[in-house]
């Protein structure tokens, strides 16, 4: 008589060489890191290169975000006057044009001078 | 060479630590069993091995995930039955599922010693064979590591209640065929 455990192991032990091959392989692959595990002692063999790029990095931006704030488009945008102004002067200057080209036109042109024929003519008949 | 028996503790201190004896040792506890369970479920010895293999490899790679060292046994038919549950979804996903829920009523049953003449062997084989592989799974379990219902239920990812119900009717089959009642 046997335990159905019993049976069913006995059933399979002619399996068991190459069950010592499939755990020969699986521990070779113990000595061999994963991607991940190999991804990450690379990067933490690159921590330092990758502390001080990002620190320059940061140091670029404060300083853009310094040089930004007394740039002159920022200075000149700082002394614009108000849009209510801006609007005012406008207006003003529309009706100065429109004042300009609203001029009455001009009187009689000025009689022009004679020909040289016919002042000659005038002289020889004196 | 550490060598594990049924009642020494387990090395999985040590493999975590990454002791390769300890791996080995462990390894070696767990092949055969593991092994007839997953052949026991998908019935081929090629994908069997291969599906052996994967569970001790991910086993070693995820080792910082399980919790308490005393569960490493259960942990590991559960790596294996996940990767049983795939390979069956590849092969036959319009037939049976692992994961297949019944609706059996939740009996508990009682320990039964099953002891198994030369003669009742085959037929013994035969009525595994026939069970659907959430029964076959349950009971091989059972018989094969004797894990407990709570066990098996982290194993399989099914509720107690559907592994006692599963574990009642299987053992009820053979009950049955060992004591000569009719089916």
């Amino acid at each position: 008589m046997k335990t159905p455990k019993e049976l069913l192991l006995q059933r399979h032990q002619a399996i068991e060489p190459k069950l010592n091959a499939v755990r020969q392989k699986a521990l070779a692959t113990l000595d061999r890191p994963s991607v991940a595990q190999s991804w990450r002692e690379f990067v933490f063999s690159m921590r330092w290169h990758l502390a001080g790029v990002s620190a320059i990095w940061m140091a670029v931006l404060l300083l853009n975000l310094n040089s930004a704030d007394g740039s002159p488009t920022t200075m000149a945008r700082d002394k614009m006057p108000p849009a209510k102004v801006l609007f005012a002067a406008l207006l003003e200057n529309r009706r100065e044009l429109l004042e300009l080209t609203e001029m009455p036109p001009a009187s009689e042109p000025a009689p022009l001078p004679p020909r040289r024929s016919e002042r000659q003519t005038a002289f020889e008949m004196a | 060479m550490l060598v594990v028996t049924e009642h020494e503790q387990l090395p999985v201190r040590e493999a975590r630590a990454g002791d390769a004896e300890a791996w080995n040792a462990l390894f070696k506890r767990y092949q055969l069993p593991l092994y007839t369970y997953v052949f026991e479920l998908i019935h081929h010895e090629q994908a069997s091995l291969d599906i052996v293999q994967e569970s001790f490899i991910n086993a070693a790679r995820h080792i910082g995930t399980l919790r308490e060292d005393d569960k490493f046994g259960s942990w590991l038919f559960g790596i294996a039955h996940q990767k049983c549950a795939q390979h069956w979804r590849k092969q036959r996903p319009e037939v049976f599922s692992l994961d297949e829920h019944d609706d059996f009523p939740d009996t508990a049953s009682g320990p039964v010693e099953v002891l198994i003449s030369q003669e009742q062997e085959a037929e013994f084989m035969k009525i595994l064979d026939h069970l659907t592989p959430p029964h076959r799974s349950v009971l091989l379990l059972h018989f094969v590591e004797d894990f407990s219902i709570e066990e098996i239920a982290a194993i399989t990812g099914a509720r107690p209640g559907t592994v006692k119900s599963r574990l009642h009717y299987a053992k009820n089959a053979l009950r049955q065929l060992l004591t000569g009642e009719s089916l």
